[in-house]
């Protein structure tokens, strides 16, 4: 049987730090919605298996804002999470023999503070500190798979960097950040780097964008 | 006949191998796993059961989550159990509802 990996979303939603510090008193929050619904999944080996068809929908606040002259307060709160599998039916008989699951909740709020360290070349620097707060359930629905956060407290320290650019007569910036996660838990700890470049489109409507994230267990 | 052996084999890309013997004991009905069985341990939840159908659970024995991955052991399973009761074992992610593995009874 062939299944194909069924990837929805409706929106991302990054935790994505800028190096450009907000003046006190300012700063920006957006809502966030996206969805992921999965057929399939990667084994230990590499490979794909389908399973029973689950869903992840979540929705969050984003914000910003400046608390000092050289100090950002950022917050990331997924405020709704659903995370859900579908029900499963017989092919031959139409029974159900697993009803549809489903498990309602908060997530892992983020609470982090930026630092703008200043200016060199026209590249910004900043550093953060991000505290990941455990708010949601590792443990949840009715056989304890259905978590919506995973336990444990994340410590992110990173550093910050970017800049703006031109290409021909059009503005374009690019943000970088390399940054350690100390995980609690028994969770490996990690080493982040991350790139992004993005210009703005049709009067600062439409913003274009693509970035690298990677991960690296340590 | 008292006894079954035969293979445990992987349904899926997850390691799963190993002989095992069901046989009729004193105290009751125990399954043996070899000395050559190997699981993976990546499953969150990986559970073995006897059933009748090698396609689902429904209707199958739970006889619990697994914990061993490596080596020999055993399961004594209860009384009311009779040899020839399920023609299969069954290796399940239960909290994903996926298939692992499989191991015929008897025919």
């Amino acid at each position: 049987m062939k299944k194909s990996l069924s990837l929805l979303f409706l929106c991302s939603s990054l935790l994505v730090h800028s190096q450009w510090i907000k003046e006190k008193g300012t700063g920006y929050a957006k809502l966030g919605s996206w969805s992921l619904l999965a057929n399939q999944h990667f084994t230990d080996q590499g490979l794909t298996d389908p399973n029973s068809t689950r869903g992840l929908f979540i929705n969050s606040i984003y914000g910003e804002i400046g608390i000092g002259k050289k100090i950002n307060l950022i917050a990331y709160l997924p405020f709704f999470v659903k995370n859900y599998q579908f029900a499963q039916i017989s092919k031959t008989t139409g029974k159900v023999y697993e009803p549809r699951q489903v498990f309602n909740g908060l997530g892992d709020f983020n609470l982090g503070l930026e630092y703008g360290l200043g200016q060199l070349n026209n590249w910004n620097f900043s550093a953060t500190v991000t505290f990941g707060i455990p708010s949601g359930k590792s443990v949840a629905g009715v056989d304890g798979s259905y978590q919506t956060g995973d336990g444990e407290f994340n410590q992110l320290i990173q550093v910050n960097t970017g800049k703006s650019y031109t290409l021909g007569n059009h503005a374009f910036y690019f943000k970088s950040y390399l940054g350690y996660n100390n995980r609690s838990q028994g969770f490996s700890d990690e080493f982040h780097s991350f790139g992004e470049t993005g210009t703005q489109l049709f009067n600062s409507k439409l913003l274009i964008l693509t970035r690298l994230h990677w991960i690296k267990p340590l | 006949m008292t006894s079954f052996s035969g293979k445990v084999v992987s349904k899926s890309s997850y390691r799963l191998e190993g002989g095992f013997t069901l046989a009729r004991e004193s105290d009751g009905l125990v399954l043996y796993l070899d000395e050559d069985y190997r699981a993976s341990t990546a499953l969150p939840g990986l559970y073995i059961y006897l059933s009748n159908n090698a396609n689902t659970t429904a209707g199958a024995y739970e006889i619990g989550a697994v914990t061993f991955f490596n080596g020999a052991h055993s399961y004594t399973l209860p009384n009311s159990i009779e040899l020839m009761d399920y023609k299969y074992i069954l290796y399940w992610c239960k909290p994903f509802n996926v298939k692992v593995g499989e191991a015929k009874i008897y025919d």
